[in-house]
Formats: structure tokens, C-alpha cells, sequence
């Protein structure tokens, strides 16, 4: 088999693998995924997050303020709320409020 | 059946591909302009940051990814056009995945198909025809491509209508809550006036696996265009709320895969090696032979 032929096999391997294997994986992992064609086939469960201010105040927080495209598989999580503490610095903790199966209420407390 | 060997040497007409190339072309400029507004508007200090590690280092400076943006556009034009084509679709595809790579936020679907789509244009050689190039080589036999890549990006079509079909046969999406949260207000209450959510969330998914399918085969072939184009249109229409422009690019980009079927129309060209070789020959050399028809 000459190089040229291995070559293409190679590539054939490598794009039927993206086209296919990726795809399936990502269909039987949870969730919303990336490099599997999911497009508009879920409900979006991002949480609503509600500021909560040192004396007490709630507010709920309009993300797509902060955000410039906040995608369903992008997750909610303590690096991407401290950021949030630096961009509100009245905010003491924040509120997250998940709406799956049922309403669970989580806390995060903002270390500045 | 095909044989794996015939569809590693033969080659088809380089007409489809270069038309689809244009139209990928285009998609690549116009998302390249709105991807530039975004890298820009991304460098602004209020905006969330989701990389994709949590190394600082896959944030690429202001500059750096200004530099990509401004790129991508120039490589896009160049590979529209098919000047250089090689090596501007090349290019054009690593700037499609740095961009993708810069932020979470920067991943979408269709910016992933774009980028795949350029690549394996690229290694189809698709600016074989229908470009500049192919006008600067003042070639007088009829451009060919490889088929086996041709396949690659007719394969790649499946995958995305597939895919996009399996992944919503789920209680969230047949009972028609995503389609009640994408669709523009006003188009929602229009559509449920005809039809129930209930009852179009299953026809999305049948249509999508429809065109999967039906573009492979001669006899479907022509009425999988048309619903093909209904359907994007109707997506375009149906979910604007701001997300009209996108949704047109996943359109062009779905059209430009679309095209490549129609090469099988055409006549096939088969390189051929010629084994017949005379006792103690040389041999010839490997020739083209035109078969008409449909093949495979």
C-alpha cells in the first residue's frame, strides 16, 4: 500500500470518527453537548440566579447582560460565579435555582 | 455495491464542488463579519469569560484574536473566489476552529460545520472548478475531484440531519416545549393556529430523518432539495428572534453539502490503470475514462 493510500485511509478514519463516533458518545452523555448536531433539541436548564446583597436584598440577575452568547452547554459553575462577584460587587452571595424535576435552591458565597 | 478500492480511485466531475465551495464561501465571509463584531465585543471587560480549560492561556490577547477575525474574512474571500484555494481554505478553517476555541461562548453548530466543511473542501480540492484557479491553470481536460472526499462531505449531511433528528426524540422536544421557547411569539401563535406543537415537534424530527437519507438516493433526490430548503426557510422564519442571520448562514452551509449530491448525476471518471500492459511494455500510462450514468 503506498503512503499516499495510507494516508487517505488515515483521513477517511479520522473524519468518519468526527462524523459519527463523536456524535453518538455525545447522544449518551447528559445534557445539552458540544460536536454532536444537538441543535434545538432541549429544554435549557440553566438556573435562574438571584443576587443576594450584604443587607439582604434579592434581585434576579439578567445574564445575557454579562454574557454575549450564554449557550445551553455552557454550565453554571463556581469559576463562572466569580466572576459574577467581580462584575457585582454589592453582591454578597448569589441564588441559584434550578428548575429540573423538581425546584432545588443552591447558595454561593462570593470569597471577596 | 461499491468497492472500497473504486471509491478511493475514482474521481468525479469538479463542477458541483466548486459551486458548493462558492457557497460556503459566502457563508464563511458573511459569518466572518459578524464573528469579527464579536471578537471585538467579547474583549470588553463585563463579559463573562468560559474557556474551555481553566488555563488564563485560552484567552488569546485582544490583538491576537482581532488578527483572527480579520483573517478569517480575507481567507473566506480568497476561498470564495478560489484564489489559492488550497491554502486559503486551509487557513480559513484553522481561524473557524482558533475562533471556536477562544471562548465556550464561541462555540455553535453551524461555526463547527462551517469549519469541517472548509477543511474537507479543502482536501477535495474544490477549487478545481469554478474559480480562479482553475482559470490560471488553463487546464483542457475537464476538472475531477477525488470521490472518496466528495463522499466525506455528502457523509457529513447524514451526520448533521441524523444527529440533529435523534438527539430531539426526547420528552422535552415531542412534547413541544423547545419549540415553544425558540420560536419568535408572534410566528408561535400563527403555527399553533394550524398545527399543534405536539404535532410538529414529530414532523421536525421525520423530516430531518428524510433528509439524512433521502438525498443518496436518485429517486428522492430532487424532492429532498426542495423540502430541504422549505424547511431552513421555514426555521429562518419561524425562530428569528434575533437569530435569523445565523440561522440563514446553517442554511448556506447545509445548501453547499446539498450540491455535492447532485455530482452523481454526472458523468463518473474512473482512473483507470491500465494492467493490459503489453508483454514486456513500458505499460501506458494511468487514463481517464468518462462512464455516464449513475454509479454506486
Amino acid at each position: 500500500m503506498t503512503l499516499r493510500r495510507k494516508l487517505v485511509i488515515g483521513v477517511i478514519a479520522t473524519v468518519l470518527s468526527l462524523q459519527f463516533v463523536i456524535p453518538s458518545v455525545q447522544y449518551f452523555s447528559d445534557g445539552a453537548n458540544r460536536w454532536g448536531w444537538q441543535m434545538y433539541s432541549r429544554v435549557s436548564l440553566q438556573p435562574e440566579i438571584i443576587a443576594v446583597t450584604a443587607d439582604g436584598d434579592r434581585r434576579e440577575v439578567d445574564l445575557s447582560r454579562y454574557v454575549f452568547h450564554m449557550r445551553s452547554e455552557l454550565r453554571v459553575d463556581a469559576e463562572m460565579l466569580d466572576q459574577l462577584c467581580a462584575m457585582l460587587p454589592d453582591a454578597n452571595s448569589f441564588e441559584l435555582i434550578h428548575h429540573e424535576d423538581a425546584t432545588e435552591t443552591e447558595m454561593f458565597q462570593c470569597s471577596g | 455495491m461499491l468497492r472500497i478500492n473504486e471509491l478511493l480511485e475514482q474521481r468525479v466531475p469538479a463542477g458541483p464542488l466548486g459551486i458548493a465551495r462558492i457557497v460556503l464561501g459566502l457563508a464563511a465571509v458573511l459569518k466572518g463579519v459578524v464573528t469579527a463584531a464579536s471578537v471585538n465585543a467579547y474583549q470588553n471587560e463585563n463579559v463573562l469569560r468560559f474557556p474551555y480549560t481553566s488555563l488564563e492561556l485560552s484567552t488569546p490577547a485582544g490583538t491576537f484574536a482581532t488578527a483572527i477575525s480579520l483573517f478569517w474574512i480575507i481567507f473566506a474571500l480568497f476561498f470564495m473566489v478560489g484564489f489559492g484555494s488550497r491554502v486559503s481554505g486551509a487557513f480559513l478553517s484553522v481561524m473557524i476552529f482558533l475562533v471556536i476555541g477562544i471562548d465556550q461562548q464561541f462555540y455553535s453548530n453551524h461555526l463547527y460545520l462551517m469549519g469541517t466543511l472548509v477543511a474537507l473542501m479543502t482536501i477535495a480540492d474544490a477549487g478545481r472548478s469554478y474559480s480562479i484557479d482553475a482559470r490560471r491553470s488553463g487546464a483542457n481536460e475537464p476538472a475531477t475531484v477525488p470521490r472518496w472526499a466528495a463522499t466525506l462531505i455528502m457523509l457529513q449531511l447524514t451526520s448533521v440531519y441524523l444527529f440533529a433528528a435523534l438527539t430531539k426524540v426526547n420528552e422535552g422536544f415531542l412534547s413541544g416545549a423547545v419549540m415553544e421557547s425558540a420560536f419568535e411569539p408572534s410566528m408561535l401563535e400563527r403555527v399553533e393556529r394550524l398545527m399543534p406543537l405536539t404535532a410538529l415537534a414529530p414532523l421536525a424530527v421525520t423530516t430531518e430523518l428524510f433528509l439524512a437519507f433521502a438525498f443518496w438516493h436518485q429517486r428522492t433526490r430532487f424532492m429532498a432539495l426542495p423540502v430541504a430548503l422549505g424547511f431552513h426557510a421555514l426555521n429562518v422564519v419561524i425562530m428569528g428572534r434575533g437569530g435569523a442571520f445565523n440561522l440563514s448562514i446553517f442554511a448556506l452551509v447545509m445548501l453547499s453539502m446539498m450540491l455535492v449530491f447532485f455530482t452523481r448525476e454526472s458523468a463518473t471518471v474512473q482512473s483507470v490503470q491500465k494492467d493490459e500492459r503489453p508483454a514486456g511494455g513500458a505499460g501506458r500510462p494511468t487514463e481517464l475514462v468518462m462512464q455516464h450514468g449513475e454509479s454506486g
